[in-house]
Protein backbone atom coordinates (compact mmCIF):
# COMPACT_ATOMS: atom_id res chain seq x y z
CA UNK A 1 0.00 0.00 0.00
CA UNK A 2 1.32 3.23 -0.88
CA UNK A 3 0.20 6.86 1.19
CA UNK A 4 -0.18 10.32 -0.31
CA UNK A 5 -0.87 13.33 0.75
CA UNK A 6 -3.12 15.93 -0.81
CA UNK A 7 -0.92 18.82 -1.69
CA UNK A 8 -1.24 21.77 -4.41
CA UNK A 9 1.60 21.22 -7.42
CA UNK A 10 3.07 23.64 -9.42
CA UNK A 11 6.57 23.37 -11.97
CA UNK A 12 9.71 23.50 -10.25
CA UNK A 13 12.87 25.37 -10.93
CA UNK A 14 14.07 22.34 -13.10
CA UNK A 15 12.47 20.23 -15.86
CA UNK A 16 10.77 16.94 -14.13
CA UNK A 17 10.82 18.50 -10.64
CA UNK A 18 7.02 19.96 -8.81
CA UNK A 19 6.84 23.14 -6.50
CA UNK A 20 4.96 21.08 -3.27
CA UNK A 21 2.79 23.19 -0.66
CA UNK A 22 0.61 21.17 1.88
CA UNK A 23 -1.11 22.11 5.21
CA UNK A 24 0.18 20.74 8.22
CA UNK A 25 -1.62 20.19 11.66
CA UNK A 26 0.89 22.05 13.57
CA UNK A 27 3.45 23.73 11.08
CA UNK A 28 1.05 25.91 9.04
CA UNK A 29 1.47 25.54 5.16
CA UNK A 30 4.81 24.00 4.04
CA UNK A 31 6.59 23.99 0.65
CA UNK A 32 9.34 21.25 -0.86
CA UNK A 33 10.69 20.48 -3.95
CA UNK A 34 9.54 16.90 -5.11
CA UNK A 35 10.71 14.92 -8.38
CA UNK A 36 8.02 13.86 -10.77
CA UNK A 37 8.44 10.06 -9.87
CA UNK A 38 7.39 11.14 -6.32
CA UNK A 39 3.87 13.08 -7.25
CA UNK A 40 0.61 12.51 -8.60
CA UNK A 41 0.08 15.43 -10.92
CA UNK A 42 -3.10 14.79 -12.24
CA UNK A 43 -4.82 13.98 -8.42
CA UNK A 44 -2.74 16.95 -7.00
CA UNK A 45 -0.73 13.97 -4.49
CA UNK A 46 3.01 13.48 -3.35
CA UNK A 47 4.08 10.58 -1.58
CA UNK A 48 5.11 9.93 1.44
CA UNK A 49 6.01 7.25 4.35
CA UNK A 50 3.82 6.93 7.25
CA UNK A 51 5.66 6.74 10.17
CA UNK A 52 2.58 7.23 12.96
CA UNK A 53 -0.56 6.87 13.06
CA UNK A 54 -2.55 8.37 15.57
CA UNK A 55 -6.17 7.31 14.67
CA UNK A 56 -7.49 10.74 14.55
CA UNK A 57 -4.91 12.46 16.07
CA UNK A 58 -3.23 13.31 12.95
CA UNK A 59 -0.86 11.15 11.11
CA UNK A 60 3.12 11.90 11.17
CA UNK A 61 4.55 11.49 7.81
CA UNK A 62 8.07 11.57 5.59
CA UNK A 63 8.38 13.62 2.74
CA UNK A 64 10.13 12.75 0.02
CA UNK A 65 12.35 15.83 0.60
CA UNK A 66 12.91 18.47 3.64
CA UNK A 67 10.18 20.87 3.53
CA UNK A 68 12.31 24.66 3.39
CA UNK A 69 10.08 26.24 6.37
CA UNK A 70 11.01 23.20 9.24
CA UNK A 71 13.97 22.13 7.43
CA UNK A 72 12.72 18.59 8.40
CA UNK A 73 11.12 15.66 6.31
CA UNK A 74 8.88 14.55 9.17
CA UNK A 75 5.72 16.67 10.05
CA UNK A 76 2.65 15.75 11.34
CA UNK A 77 -0.77 16.21 8.77
CA UNK A 78 -4.48 16.03 9.01
CA UNK A 79 -6.06 12.30 8.81
CA UNK A 80 -8.01 13.70 5.97
CA UNK A 81 -5.11 14.42 4.02
CA UNK A 82 -3.68 11.61 3.62
CA UNK A 83 -5.00 9.04 0.63
CA UNK A 84 -3.66 5.08 0.58
CA UNK A 85 -3.78 3.19 -2.71
CA UNK A 86 -3.50 -0.32 -2.59
CA UNK B 1 36.89 6.27 5.35
CA UNK B 2 37.10 7.96 1.66
CA UNK B 3 36.39 4.99 -1.09
CA UNK B 4 39.47 4.10 -3.61
CA UNK B 5 38.42 4.16 -7.15
CA UNK B 6 38.43 0.70 -6.67
CA UNK B 7 35.94 0.42 -3.66
CA UNK B 8 33.50 2.83 -5.86
CA UNK B 9 33.40 0.38 -7.80
CA UNK B 10 33.03 -2.51 -6.48
CA UNK B 11 30.06 -0.41 -4.44
CA UNK B 12 28.65 0.11 -7.41
CA UNK B 13 28.51 -3.69 -8.49
CA UNK B 14 27.36 -4.55 -5.29
CA UNK B 15 24.39 -2.41 -5.11
CA UNK B 16 25.08 -0.17 -2.34
CA UNK B 17 26.10 2.64 -4.86
CA UNK B 18 24.04 4.05 -7.80
CA UNK B 19 25.00 5.99 -10.06
CA UNK B 20 22.91 6.58 -13.53
CA UNK B 21 24.56 6.72 -16.37
CA UNK B 22 27.19 4.30 -14.81
CA UNK B 23 30.55 6.09 -14.94
CA UNK B 24 32.30 4.76 -17.75
CA UNK B 25 35.18 3.62 -18.68
CA UNK B 26 36.34 2.26 -15.01
CA UNK B 27 40.12 1.76 -16.14
CA UNK B 28 41.89 4.76 -15.51
CA UNK B 29 44.70 3.81 -18.50
CA UNK B 30 41.50 4.64 -20.61
CA UNK B 31 40.42 7.81 -22.33
CA UNK B 32 38.00 9.56 -20.66
CA UNK B 33 38.22 7.64 -17.21
CA UNK B 34 35.92 9.51 -14.96
CA UNK B 35 37.51 8.13 -11.88
CA UNK B 36 40.46 9.39 -9.94
CA UNK B 37 42.10 7.59 -7.29
CA UNK B 38 39.55 8.77 -4.40
CA UNK B 39 36.80 10.28 -6.89
CA UNK B 40 34.76 9.86 -9.56
CA UNK B 41 33.69 12.91 -12.28
CA UNK B 42 29.59 13.45 -12.74
CA UNK B 43 28.87 15.39 -15.37
CA UNK B 44 26.36 18.78 -16.13
CA UNK B 45 23.23 18.26 -17.30
CA UNK B 46 21.22 20.19 -20.07
CA UNK B 47 19.23 22.29 -17.82
CA UNK B 48 19.89 25.34 -15.87
CA UNK B 49 17.74 27.38 -13.60
CA UNK B 50 18.72 31.29 -12.95
CA UNK B 51 17.11 32.59 -10.30
CA UNK B 52 15.67 36.50 -11.09
CA UNK B 53 16.66 39.62 -9.06
CA UNK B 54 13.98 41.25 -7.56
CA UNK B 55 12.31 43.48 -5.14
CA UNK B 56 12.09 40.91 -2.48
CA UNK B 57 14.01 39.26 0.47
CA UNK B 58 13.82 35.53 0.57
CA UNK B 59 12.70 34.50 4.04
CA UNK B 60 12.30 30.73 4.43
CA UNK B 61 9.72 30.93 7.59
CA UNK B 62 7.09 32.13 5.53
CA UNK B 63 4.70 29.50 3.73
CA UNK B 64 5.19 28.62 -0.18
CA UNK B 65 8.66 29.27 -0.75
CA UNK B 66 9.14 26.52 -2.62
CA UNK B 67 6.99 27.60 -5.46
CA UNK B 68 8.23 31.74 -4.47
CA UNK B 69 11.41 30.19 -5.84
CA UNK B 70 9.84 28.30 -8.95
CA UNK B 71 8.27 31.92 -9.69
CA UNK B 72 10.84 33.97 -9.87
CA UNK B 73 13.81 32.06 -11.70
CA UNK B 74 14.17 31.78 -15.15
CA UNK B 75 14.46 28.15 -16.85
CA UNK B 76 17.18 27.49 -20.20
CA UNK B 77 18.63 24.51 -21.95
CA UNK B 78 22.61 24.86 -22.35
CA UNK B 79 22.99 25.58 -26.24
CA UNK B 80 25.45 23.30 -28.20
CA UNK B 81 27.89 26.13 -28.11
CA UNK B 82 27.32 26.39 -24.59
CA UNK B 83 25.89 28.81 -22.10
CA UNK B 84 28.50 31.87 -20.54
CA UNK B 85 28.41 32.34 -16.91
CA UNK B 86 29.18 35.61 -16.58
CA UNK B 87 31.42 36.86 -13.39
CA UNK B 88 29.04 36.92 -10.77
CA UNK B 89 26.31 35.50 -11.87
CA UNK B 90 24.78 32.78 -9.72
CA UNK B 91 22.85 29.87 -11.70
CA UNK B 92 21.59 26.23 -10.29
CA UNK B 93 22.60 23.44 -12.10
CA UNK B 94 22.32 19.50 -11.63
CA UNK B 95 24.05 16.61 -12.32
CA UNK B 96 23.38 14.31 -15.90
CA UNK B 97 23.79 11.25 -13.15
CA UNK B 98 21.12 10.21 -10.94
CA UNK B 99 22.80 8.93 -7.76
CA UNK B 100 21.54 6.55 -5.13
CA UNK B 101 22.84 5.83 -2.02
CA UNK B 102 20.72 2.82 -0.46
CA UNK B 103 20.27 2.68 3.23
CA UNK B 104 21.73 -0.65 4.21
CA UNK B 105 22.66 -2.45 7.51
CA UNK B 106 26.19 -1.94 8.16
CA UNK B 107 27.24 -0.88 4.52
CA UNK B 108 25.20 2.42 3.71
CA UNK B 109 27.59 4.94 2.22
CA UNK B 110 27.17 9.02 2.45
CA UNK B 111 29.29 11.21 -0.07
CA UNK B 112 30.64 14.58 -0.68
CA UNK B 113 30.24 16.70 -3.78
CA UNK B 114 33.22 18.84 -5.05
CA UNK B 115 34.05 20.88 -7.54
CA UNK B 116 37.46 20.34 -9.87
CA UNK B 117 40.38 22.28 -9.72
CA UNK B 118 40.92 23.08 -13.33
CA UNK B 119 37.61 25.07 -13.11
CA UNK B 120 38.29 26.53 -9.49
CA UNK B 121 41.23 28.09 -11.44
CA UNK B 122 39.08 30.10 -13.63
CA UNK B 123 36.62 31.28 -10.16
CA UNK B 124 34.02 28.74 -10.83
CA UNK B 125 32.37 27.33 -7.90
CA UNK B 126 29.64 24.46 -8.47
CA UNK B 127 28.51 23.95 -4.79
CA UNK B 128 29.74 26.09 -1.51
CA UNK B 129 26.99 25.45 0.89
CA UNK B 130 25.36 22.09 0.49
CA UNK B 131 28.30 19.06 -0.34
CA UNK B 132 26.71 16.20 1.66
CA UNK B 133 24.75 13.58 -0.43
CA UNK B 134 23.11 11.67 2.84
CA UNK B 135 22.88 8.22 2.99
CA UNK B 136 19.55 7.20 1.68
CA UNK B 137 19.67 9.87 -0.80
CA UNK B 138 18.23 9.25 -4.54
CA UNK B 139 18.21 11.75 -7.15
CA UNK B 140 20.06 14.13 -9.13
CA UNK B 141 22.29 16.06 -7.80
CA UNK B 142 21.82 20.61 -7.74
CA UNK B 143 24.68 22.46 -8.12
CA UNK B 144 25.04 25.96 -6.83
CA UNK B 145 27.07 27.49 -9.15
CA UNK B 146 29.03 30.66 -9.28
CA UNK B 147 31.46 32.71 -11.30
CA UNK B 148 33.66 34.64 -9.13
CA UNK B 149 36.47 35.30 -11.39
CA UNK B 150 36.87 38.29 -13.47
CA UNK B 151 35.63 36.40 -17.01
CA UNK B 152 32.86 35.11 -18.02
CA UNK B 153 33.24 30.98 -17.91
CA UNK B 154 31.89 28.67 -21.28
CA UNK B 155 29.31 25.98 -19.60
CA UNK B 156 28.26 22.96 -21.74
CA UNK B 157 25.99 19.85 -21.26
CA UNK B 158 27.43 16.69 -20.28
CA UNK B 159 30.98 18.31 -19.28
CA UNK B 160 32.90 17.03 -16.16
CA UNK B 161 31.57 19.60 -13.69
CA UNK B 162 31.97 18.22 -10.52
CA UNK B 163 33.45 14.91 -8.42
CA UNK B 164 31.79 12.68 -5.89
CA UNK B 165 33.95 11.57 -3.19
CA UNK B 166 32.39 8.44 -1.21
CA UNK B 167 33.00 7.59 2.14
CA UNK B 168 31.79 4.45 4.53
CA UNK B 169 28.98 5.73 7.47
CA UNK B 170 29.72 4.10 10.31
CA UNK B 171 27.05 2.91 12.69
CA UNK B 172 23.21 2.57 10.89
CA UNK B 173 21.81 5.53 11.01
CA UNK B 174 18.05 5.92 12.50
CA UNK B 175 15.34 5.99 10.35
CA UNK B 176 11.83 4.20 9.09
CA UNK B 177 12.54 0.57 8.59
CA UNK B 178 10.77 1.09 5.27
CA UNK B 179 13.69 3.44 4.29
CA UNK B 180 16.27 0.15 4.55
CA UNK B 181 16.50 -1.20 1.57
CA UNK B 182 17.62 -4.60 0.74
CA UNK B 183 17.69 -7.49 2.89
CA UNK B 184 18.27 -6.51 6.96
CA UNK B 185 17.57 -3.29 8.92
CA UNK B 186 19.12 -2.71 12.05
CA UNK B 187 15.90 -4.29 13.94
CA UNK B 188 16.96 -7.33 11.69
CA UNK B 189 13.67 -6.85 10.16
CA UNK B 190 13.56 -8.27 6.29
CA UNK B 191 11.66 -5.76 3.97
CA UNK B 192 12.64 -6.92 0.56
Amino acid sequence: MSSWLRCSLEPGMFPGEYAVEMETSEAGRISLFAPEDKVKADQSLVRVEVLQDNNGGGVIVCLPAPAFEISSRTVKVPQNSLVRFE
Amino acid sequence: MILSNVEIQKAIDEGRLVIAPDPQPRACEEPNCPYDTTAVDLHLGSALSIPRSGPFNYDLRQPGIATFLSHNCDHIEIPAAGYVLAPRVFVLGRTLEKVTLPLKAGQSLAARIEGKSSFARCGLLVHFTAPTVHAGFDGTLTLEMINLGNAGISLFKEMPICQLILEAVAGDPQVHPSQFQGQTTPAGTSNT
